[in-house]
């Protein structure tokens, strides 16, 4: 548990940068953590802060054009307003990005494996998968019974069961 | 404007004979989406259930399909395993190391901003579906039609816009429920063959048993690309069922060539996406307007990496191909017509609530084993239609008639049974006439007793019981009295010169038909042809 738990985290930084950044945590795998001591220590050890990393002002070349801020607010289905606020926000974050990027990495590793989970799972053979397709269950804890738990309960707006969607949710943000 | 689209719509219109011009070939691929009927859905082990519950929305969903924060997918291994089967059956090459990307895209009945599928290293690719021209009714010999690759994805949920209260209704009971996507290549050049393909498609998916492939109920969806020779595709959607696809296309090629025709080709030269409203295709989506899906490979769903072992496993656990078992029984010892055998083999309606082409088969096969077992041993002629005659025929059609199932049937009239009655049709203590009705009584009864287990059956004691017998030594001075008897009652010189001159040869089945009535069918109506043939003096 301990070590799969080291490792996710390093392989979360991998992630978050987009390419290998095992140097950036300044660790290499190394010995098998033995207490959920050494765990806290582990990770309450500060070896670098995101704010070293995001700008102080805004690199006016990357400020993306309106016409591109636009075209991001229609396919993500949000509001076509704020646009100066965007731009800026958005230049900020590439040039967090481009930081990350720029940093040394492990170039040994393929980055279309760059997952939070196991990049080389061991291959599925017949029985194991006939077994798991047979022992399937369902979780409670994660809702899968059905009718178990009212999922629009939180919903703002339903109606006999259904979720609503107001017609002006879709509408009007061409 | 209206006017203008109704005069062309007019000028496409679908319902006149339909023909493709030579010079303008029509070019087709279908992009066809298949629910899987797993039992729970693709990400999370929530009930698979998209149609049952359409009164309890949102029921079968899980945290999950309803996109909680903080919830992840764990693929539900079912779905692989369907997925291997159709490769197979398609002769696909299989990716033994497969991912999942997102593919984003924002609308109210999905939740997660984006849809889970297979975009960059789908499941598998370059398979083929071959039909041929006595199976599937097509214009060639044989037609290879290429499979480019198939992919697993999640469905969305459901939308019911109730345009009185100007809302949109979202139920999620169907996100998250498994689809295969199967691309063809663009290698369809008539309707015959799409008609054909989406036929064979939908009875192999039910036949591998991994959906029920309803067009109607959206359990199967074809989009069809449609090109005319070489301008660039367009995308067809929104069709719901065969005839729609088949209209779509006819109006789809006219609208092209016409505007080939009238010089304006050049706007066929971008693709675009357009829908089927029933009666004509109207534009959804051109170059223009076409979505940036932004996919990224889903960093919460492990690579699906397969073993050879689990190829081979699944492999060897398929059930032999339709097209196969529908050839072997048009072969030695069954020697099927090619309807009959596609009646075994083909599910052509998949509410099977008499009975499943699997569950005839089965039937067939045991009863013409038992029967030849039973001539053997009773030193009898194995007469090798009767299986098939009785069975297709007389049984279905009585099934049919009193909507009784074949399970039920089985338990009282099982396949070594109906060998019985086979034997004594054979052997002629029964006529066909006497047999067909002792067959209906047996049915009746059964069903007048909710099928519950009583007297097993006997044959021989209903025969003696109605007098059903066979004569089967009828003095032929006899049988020339009753065929005279009804020649004089019938009293139609037209009609008995017709069948003796042979202009009308039929109007004699109306003749045995009479003298069978008199008979109770307990004669043979070969017996009575015979015998009318002679008094006539028929030379046919």
């Amino acid at each position: 548990m301990l070590p799969a738990l080291r490792r996710q985290f390093v392989v979360t930084v991998r992630l978050f940068s987009g390419k290998s950044s095992q140097k950036v945590v300044g660790s290499s795998i190394g010995p098998k953590f033995t207490s959920d001591k050494e765990v806290e220590e582990f990770l309450g050890k500060s070896t670098w802060n995101v704010r070293d990393y995001v700008p102080t002002s805004v690199d006016q070349k990357l400020i993306p054009s309106e016409e591109t801020v636009v075209k991001l607010l229609k396919i993500s289905g949000l509001p076509i307003e704020n646009i100066d606020q965007i731009q800026v926000r958005l230049a900020n974050q590439l040039s967090f990005i481009n930081r990350l990027h720029s940093l040394p990495v492990d170039e040994d590793i393929n980055p279309n494996h760059a997952r939070i989970i196991e990049r080389n799972p061991k291959g599925l053979d017949y029985k194991s998968l006939m077994d798991r397709v047979k022992n399937q269950e369902k979780s409670q804890a994660l809702g899968e019974l059905s009718g178990s738990w009212d999922s629009t309960k939180s919903a703002a707006v339903k109606l006999h069961g259904f979720f609503i969607l107001k017609e002006g949710l879709l509408k009007g943000r061409n | 404007m209206l006017m203008f689209r109704r005069n062309y719509a007019k000028r496409c219109n679908t319902s006149s004979k339909f023909k493709l011009l030579p010079e303008y070939k029509l070019k087709c691929g279908l992009e066809i989406h298949t629910q899987l009927k797993t039992e729970n859905k693709l990400f999370s082990l929530s009930t698979n259930s998209p149609f049952s519950d359409v009164d309890k929305p949102n029921y079968h969903t899980s945290f999950f399909d309803v996109s909680l924060p903080g919830t992840q997918p764990i693929l539900n291994p079912e779905a692989i395993l369907f997925a291997l089967r159709l490769s197979l059956a398609l002769q696909c090459k299989i990716n033994m190391n497969s991912h999942f990307d997102r593919k984003h895209y924002f609308y109210g009945d999905q939740p997660l901003g984006y849809q889970i599928t297979q975009h960059y290293s789908p499941f598998s690719n370059t398979g083929k579906l071959r039909l041929f021209k006595d199976l599937d009714s097509i214009e060639e010999q044989t037609k290879d039609i290429s499979v480019i690759q198939l992919q697993i994805e999640q469905d969305t949920g459901k939308s019911v816009y109730d345009s009185a209260d100007s809302i949109t209704k979202i139920d999620l009971n169907r996100s998250n429920v498994p689809l295969i996507e199967m691309v063809t290549g663009p290698d369809f050049t008539d309707l015959k063959q799409i008609r054909a393909f989406i036929k064979k498609y939908q009875n192999l998916v039910r036949h591998l048993r991994i959906s029920t492939g309803d067009l109607e109920t959206g359990a199967m969806r074809v989009d069809v690309n449609i090109s005319i020779n070489d301008y660039a595709r367009v995308e067809l959607k929104n069709l719901p069922n065969t005839s729609s696809i088949a209209s779509a296309v006819k109006y789809e090629y006219s609208r092209q060539v016409n505007m080939i025709e009238n010089g304006e080709g050049d706007k066929l030269r971008n693709a675009e996406t357009r829908g089927w409203t029933g009666s004509e295709t109207v534009k959804l989506r051109s170059k223009e307007s076409i979505i940036d899906y932004r996919y990224m490979p889903d960093p919460e769903l492990p690579n699906i990496v397969l073993t050879s072992d689990v190829v081979d496993g699944v492999k060897d656990m398929l059930p032999v191909l339709p097209d196969d078992t529908c050839m072997s029984l048009m072969q030695e010892p069954y020697r099927l017509s090619l309807k009959d055998a596609k009646i075994l083999t083909i599910n052509s309606n998949s509410r099977d609530e008499l009975y499943t082409h699997d569950e005839l088969r089965k039937y067939y096969l045991d009863t013409f084993e038992a029967y030849r077992s039973l001539c053997e041993r009773h030193h009898q002629e194995f007469l090798r239609k009767l299986p098939a005659n009785w069975i297709i025929h007389e049984l279905l059609g009585n099934l049919n008639k009193m909507e009784i199932t074949l399970y039920e049937i089985c338990r009282s009239l099982s396949p070594e049974k109906f060998a019985e009655l086979l034997l004594l049709i054979s052997n002629k203590t029964l006529s066909n006439a006497s047999g067909k009705l002792l067959l209906a009584h047996v049915l009746n009864s059964f069903k007048e007793n909710s099928f519950a287990a009583g007297k097993p059956l006997n044959f021989l004691e209903l025969i003696d019981e109605f007098e059903l017998q066979a004569v089967a030594d009828v003095e032929s001075e006899g049988l020339e009295l009753i065929c005279e008897r009804i020649l004089a009652e019938v009293n139609n010189d037209k009609m008995i010169n017709d069948i003796k001159s042979g202009k009308k040869k039929n109007s004699i089945k109306f003749l045995v038909g009479q003298a069978m009535r008199i008979s109770q069918g307990r004669i043979e109506a070969l017996e009575f042809e015979t015998t009318f043939k002679k008094i006539l003096k028929v030379s046919w």
